[in-house]
């Protein structure tokens, strides 16, 4: 198995100068949230999902996934892109936003703390904290990168898809459970080993891509081929003769528009191969220049301790206060027994004051001389090469100018080409029994469908690869499969209470591309009892029970894998209540599902931040623990106020809280377990 | 061109190359005949040169500094000027501990030694030592004809302060207008621009239209625009 | 008191008088700023001069360092308490002054030298190879400019004396700066001996023949500058180079600005042919000179942009005819000018045959010698300088 997955656990989030969010007095939105439950309640309207997309985007920032696919495990292109023109939260305040409307994070990875502040307007990083020290990330895909190293999953996309669609159970939320290939996506990020898990995705993206090549060049052949027109019919003499001088005609122009689209895909290619070489020149000197960067850096700061005196100039220094009487400069005292102190201190290599390690133990540093002509001769090849980079992006873009000049003129001549070729192979079929037992176009066609099932053959390859790794990476699975079983038996049979069973299989089909079977991949599947059925049924689809039993059963998964992969340390899990159609008794179930996920005491910080609405429903005791047994309502405690955040007091004044009746109501309702 | 193969850690880095632009900023301001710079001047002083750095084309080292009673503070700089001060590269006169709660701050009057004024050369001897030495100069002689010999009719400039001069700084009053504890440079470091770079570059269109000007004329006209708003 | 964060164009207007100073390295500037201390000075007192107050002999050395007071670059220890003295009342004119380079601080460590000869030992004793500074010929408006690199004893027996141009009808334009142009390039770089060409070779034994150091036009530059500056400044020319914000760099601009009239200037560019590279090399060198003159122009303002290439090939075949074909393209007036290579020096053996054999060897041994060990002096001193 992999190294251990550390997910992030938020600890606070501050909001400044946000017109939704204007705070107790105007002065900002400050959450701190505990371990165990927090609710943020509210009306509809209040902006409980906003919030909750904040503190995700906090986390993410304002990336997103290359493709998005409603199925996690449909992503041939695992990158991120950055959205500049990110603005969910700017719209939803009246412009405009400014600058000082930021929000600050604090949340742990592991022992780690971090420390976020973004702009409100466009979620771009503002400023970063690791372990309380500054820290410069210079794009976005960084810090991303940071989180994901410091998280131990091995890339930023995993961290990504981890945070969006495990610990955040919102709006957009995935199915999980009931989804074979999302189950499969989120083992393969946990359990998988990694080089396993990146032979998995290497080969899935290749099968993909030929998959969609083939399944277009089959779509455009088979369009030609129902273009082809009906062969021989019977014609006459002389209108042989007008269609063989027809065909004559026909042959000419194509003859043109051929060797127009030849000259022309010369051109093409050789400005393609051009920007090749001027992409890898581009690619090659940047990473030469990257590397002579750094090793100025080092130079340049190596230069400057070298010029700076050295320990024993200090001490000398010292020694001169201590000889001329001017004594310590703490204690005062000048003896020889004080100088002889603080020189031993210092050849030791630490501060003589704190004692903490001082850079260039001794006498003098063991960097070797290091010339200023030295330094200047990196210098200018870094200047050069800076010159040069310059140069070669110019060059770059004046080929892809002309390249994109090239491609939209070419697809004019290809068309004309195909036209032509058309009009005359129309010509020639129209030919009694011709002498040629193929046509152009027929030819055409066969060449065509050999390229095609070649890339079959590879589609087949890559498809069998892609099983091969996926066979031999099953066995990851050995070590958790029992435990995530027993989790998630557990955790649906106490949210259903009725007998679940909860199978592993690795037998489920997940189909890796349309025309390359499937493969099978290790999932869990419910099934269970229920009031009509004797027999323990399978509950394959989501169609067998009700959509907020499914919801809950797919948060009950999240759980059990949340809980596998933290085991002993510290998780979180944020999520939109889905209470809206659950009977009384499945939401009491519900919530004593999500009060045992993050118990208020526990040995490593276990949180569960979730909205919920004020919509009169027992919902928010519960959560908080606050009905007992025979169903009695009790009051939050003063001491765990932090728990329940009432977002009508800190939100921008609900327009609901306008009308007297639905105040009266609101308080009423609140009334029952909190002091209003 | 063979690997220099010498590795200097981060922070090291960071420490010294601090401690290179305070000390060629203390050697400048006596080169330049500002002379001896106390506790506040200097940190101002430090904060406008971080602010206008990027006219030169030169990264600043700090984009932010912390918010005291006494102006802005570097904690940075206050830990090269002790270093600085124990080697004897830089004079400290009138030395007095500084009434902060934080650090172990103290006051003083910070001038260039010759020995400070030789590493110092030598430190200009690599062409970023160089060009950021020219800046410093240029920034320092830009206050001594802007605002020590400024000619203009601004006269009751005799209680004028370096300090109140370089704390007009359009990147310090917009940091200080902000809430919070920090004073910014360059609030998103990726636009790299500061009202005083936006400025330095309105005052250079400006004279570049009317006569031959270079860049230390327009760091020079821009202190002395701030010693107006001061006088 | 405003606080706004951006300037107000009303606030920048009133920049409107302000005038440019002379940019380029410290000790350029402090060349020129000697240079205009001087016109200054002989503008003040020239009721004094007329009426022969002034001796014949008396000097002012101004010294340039970058703290006079603590750092003066002199053996302080058998002189007394500085005074410091001030630009602006233009009374100085004796001894020994150390300054910044924009003369705010000055400070005067020798009142006065008995006469031009005491000053001239002093220097000889004390002053060191790689110190910049000035000897002001008080009744002759000649300045005597040591520049950093110059052999002091090789300085003092050829100096670079620059004459202050007094001439009130003197008449800037190109003719008058090609004609000075050529007249620097006369007497300091055409012949190996000349004193700016002095500092630009490395000269090696024989057989290997003697080569450029690096970056010779700065050093070209940093004489020219103080030259045409005497030429020209009293007539009102700014001379300096330009450093502007987007890099470009002008070597040398001449610029001349009268009162309601539009401002004129003129752009010189210097590049030097090296005798290490190939043909083609030096010829695409000579031509980036012509194209950066060209560039430098300045639209309605600038009246002649200038190549100076220096021909210091070792060969000097013929390129003038293809880079005036493209000087008249780009409109650029070339200026095509040789040096001389300093032969190699004689191998050890011969060089001592024929040190006996003439009589002035030994002392100019003595002289380099001499040099050699103030050099090391100096540099040492730089390094272990220490003060009370």
């Amino acid at each position: 198995m992999r190294q251990k997955i550390l997910l992030p656990v938020i600890g606070h989030l501050s909001v400044k100068n946000y017109a939704l969010y204007p705070g107790v007095d105007g002065r900002g939105l400050e959450l701190p949230f505990p371990n165990g439950v927090t609710v943020l309640a509210g009306v509809n309207g209040v902006g409980k999902t906003t919030l909750l997309n904040l503190m995700m985007r906090m986390l993410l920032g304002p990336l997103d996934r290359a493709k998005v696919d409603r199925d996690l495990s449909r992503v041939s292109d695992r990158t991120l892109i950055h959205d500049k023109k990110f603005s969910f939260f700017k719209d939803r305040v009246p412009p405009p936003l400014g600058e000082n409307a930021t929000a600050t994070m604090t949340f742990h990875i592991g022992k780690t703390e971090v420390k976020v502040t973004r702009y409100m307007n466009s979620m771009e990083l503002k400023a970063t904290w690791i372990n309380k020290k500054r820290q410069e990330f210079r794009t976005e895909f960084e810090f991303a990168d940071a989180l994901a190293a410091l998280s131990g999953l091995s890339s930023k996309y995993d961290f990504h898809i981890c945070v969006r669609y495990l610990q955040f159970f919102s709006e957009e939320r995935l199915p999980a459970l009931w989804s074979p290939g999302a189950q499969f996506e989120f083992f393969k990020m946990f359990f998988f080993d990694e080089a396993a898990a990146k032979k998995i995705d290497k080969a899935f993206a290749k099968v993909q891509n030929l998959d969609s090549e083939v399944r277009n060049r089959t779509y455009q052949l088979n369009n030609r081929r129902k273009a082809l027109p009906p062969k021989r019919p019977t014609v006459g003499e002389e209108d042989l003769q007008r269609l063989d001088s027809a065909i004559a005609t026909a042959e000419q122009v194509h003859k043109q528009a051929l060797e127009l689209f030849k000259s022309q895909q010369l051109s093409h290619s050789e400005l393609l191969s051009r920007a090749k070489t001027a992409d890898a020149k581009f690619d090659e000197t940047e990473a030469k220049l990257s590397e002579l960067l750094s090793q100025l850096q080092h130079a340049d700061a190596a230069f400057i301790a070298q010029a700076l005196p050295n320990l024993e100039d200090k001490l000398q220094f010292l020694m001169l206060g201590l000889g001329s009487g001017r004594g310590c400069f703490v204690c005062g005292k000048g003896g020889h027994k004080e100088a002889l102190a603080i020189g031993r201190t210092l050849r030791g290599g630490n501060c003589f004051v704190c004692h903490s390690p001082v850079q260039g133990k001794g006498k003098s540093s063991n960097v070797e001389p290091l010339s200023a002509a030295r330094v200047r001769q990196l210098e200018s090849s870094v200047k050069l090469l800076k010159d040069e980079l310059k140069a070669i992006s110019e060059e770059r873009d004046e080929i892809a100018k002309k390249y994109e000049g090239v491609t939209k003129h070419m697809r004019a001549i290809a068309t004309q080409r195909a036209d032509t070729l058309r009009r005359l192979e129309g010509l020639k079929a129209q030919r009694p029994a011709s002498t040629s037992p193929l046509t152009d176009l027929e030819a055409e066609i066969q060449r065509e469908q050999a390229a095609i099932d070649a890339m079959d053959v590879d589609r087949k390859r890559f498809a069998a690869e892609f099983r091969a790794a996926v066979q031999e990476a099953r066995s990851s699975m050995d070590d958790v499969k029992e435990e995530l079983r027993a989790k998630l038996t557990d955790y649906a049979e106490a949210f259903l209470r009725e007998e679940v069973k909860v199978v592993y299989s690795a037998q489920d089909k997940f189909k890796i591309a349309t025309g390359a079977g499937s493969v099978n991949v290790p999932t869990f599947q419910i099934k269970m009892t229920s009031s009509t059925h004797e027999t323990v049924q399978e509950r394959l689809t989501s169609d067998a029970v009700s959509e907020s039993q499914k919801e809950f059963l797919d948060l009950a998964f999240r759980m059990a894998v949340l809980d596998i992969i933290s085991r002993d340390s510290a998780t979180m899990l944020v999520m939109e209540t889905p209470e809206a159609s659950l009977d009384s008794w499945f939401m009491l179930r519900a919530a004593g599902l999500m009060r045992h996920f993050a118990p208020s005491e526990s040995e490593s910080s276990r949180k569960l931040i979730a909205t919920s609405n004020l919509n009169g429903t027992e919902m928010i005791p519960a959560l908080l623990g606050l009905i007992d047994r025979k169903g009695r309502i009790s009051k939050l405690a003063a001491n765990d106020a932090e728990h329940f955040v009432n977002l009508l007091e800190v939100t921008a004044e609900a327009k609901i809280l306008k009308d007297a009746e639905s105040r009266e109501r609101i308080g009423k309702e609140l009334g029952r377990f909190i002091n209003v | 061109m063979s690997s220099i193969g010498i590795t200097v850690s981060r922070a090291e880095q960071e420490r010294l190359r601090f401690i290179r632009w305070v000390l060629l900023l203390v050697n400048a301001a006596e080169a330049s005949g500002v002379g001896s710079l106390q506790r506040r001047q200097f940190h101002s002083l430090l904060f406008v040169s971080f602010a206008s750095s990027r006219f030169y084309g030169i990264e600043p080292l700090r984009q932010r500094a912390q918010r005291t009673e006494q102006g802005p503070y570097y904690r940075a700089a206050h830990i090269a000027l002790g270093v600085l001060t124990l080697s004897g590269l830089v004079d400290l006169k009138d030395f007095r501990p500084h009434p902060s709660p934080k650090d172990v701050q103290f006051e003083g009057t910070f001038s260039a030694t010759p020995k400070g004024l030789a590493v110092g050369r030598r430190l200009a001897e690599t062409y970023q030592g160089e060009l950021l030495y020219q800046f410093l100069l240029d920034l320092c002689l830009g206050t001594v004809s802007g605002v020590l010999e400024d000619k203009s009719p601004a006269d009751s400039k005799a209680s004028v302060s370096l300090d109140q001069v370089f704390e007009e700084d359009l990147t310090y009053r917009q940091a200080v207008a902000r809430p919070g504890n920090q004073l910014f440079v360059e609030e998103s470091p990726e636009d790299q621009q500061t009202p005083t770079l936006n400025g330095l570059k309105s005052i250079d269109a400006f004279l570049k239209q009317r006569t031959h000007i270079n860049r230390k004329d327009v760091l020079s006209a821009y202190q002395t625009l701030l010693l107006r708003r001061v006088a | 008191m405003t606080n706004a964060v951006t300037l107000a164009q009303s606030e920048i207007k009133t920049l409107a008088s302000k005038t440019a100073e002379i940019s380029g390295t410290p000790t350029a500037r402090f060349s020129q700023k000697v240079v205009e201390y001087f016109n200054h000075w002989i503008d003040a007192n020239q009721p004094s001069i007329d009426k022969g107050h002034v001796e014949l002999d008396r000097v002012l050395i101004l010294l340039y360092s970058q703290s006079p007071s603590k750092d003066p670059g002199i053996d302080t220890e058998s002189l007394g308490e500085p005074e410091r003295v001030f630009e602006t009342s233009y009374t100085l004119s004796n001894g020994l002054t150390v300054c910044t380079e924009n003369f705010h601080v000055m400070m005067s460590w020798i009142p006065s030298f008995k006469n031009a000869n005491a000053a001239l030992t002093f220097i000889s004793e004390k002053l060191h190879v790689d110190q910049t500074f000035a000897v002001l010929y008080m009744s002759q408006q000649r300045i005597w400019l040591h520049q950093a690199g110059e052999d002091i004893e090789e300085w003092i027996s050829n100096p670079n004396i620059i004459k202050l141009n007094r001439d009130p009808n003197q008449i800037v334009d190109p003719t008058a700066i090609i004609k000075q142009l050529e007249h620097f390039h006369k007497r300091y770089l055409e012949k190996a001996g000349g004193i700016t060409a002095r500092t630009l070779w490395d000269i090696h034994e024989e057989p290997k023949r003697s080569t450029l150091r690096s970056r010779p036009e700065q050093q070209i530059q940093s004489g020219l500058l103080p030259f045409l500056g005497a030429e020209f400044r009293h007539a009102g020319a700014v001379v300096d180079e330009e450093i502007h914000i987007n890099g470009k760099r002008v070597d040398i601009r001449i610029v001349r600005a009268s009162p309601g009239l539009p401002q004129v200037s003129t752009m010189v560019e210097l590049k030097v042919l090296d005798p290490s590279d190939s043909q083609q090399k030096n010829i695409e060198w000579a031509r980036s000179g012509i194209t950066q003159a060209d560039q430098y122009k300045v639209p309605d303002e600038t009246d002649a942009a200038i190549a100076c290439i220096y021909d210091a090939r070792y060969d000097k075949s013929d390129i003038k005819t293809e880079l005036q074909g493209y000087a008249d393209e780009k409109v650029v007036t070339l200026l095509l000018a040789n040096m001389e290579v300093p032969p190699p020096r004689k191998a050890k053996a011969a060089a001592r045959v024929r040190a006996a054999s003439l009589p002035t060897a030994p002392s100019k041994k003595a002289a380099a010698k001499k040099a050699a060990a103030k050099k090391a002096a100096s540099l040492k001193k730089l390094a272990t300088k220490k003060r009370a």
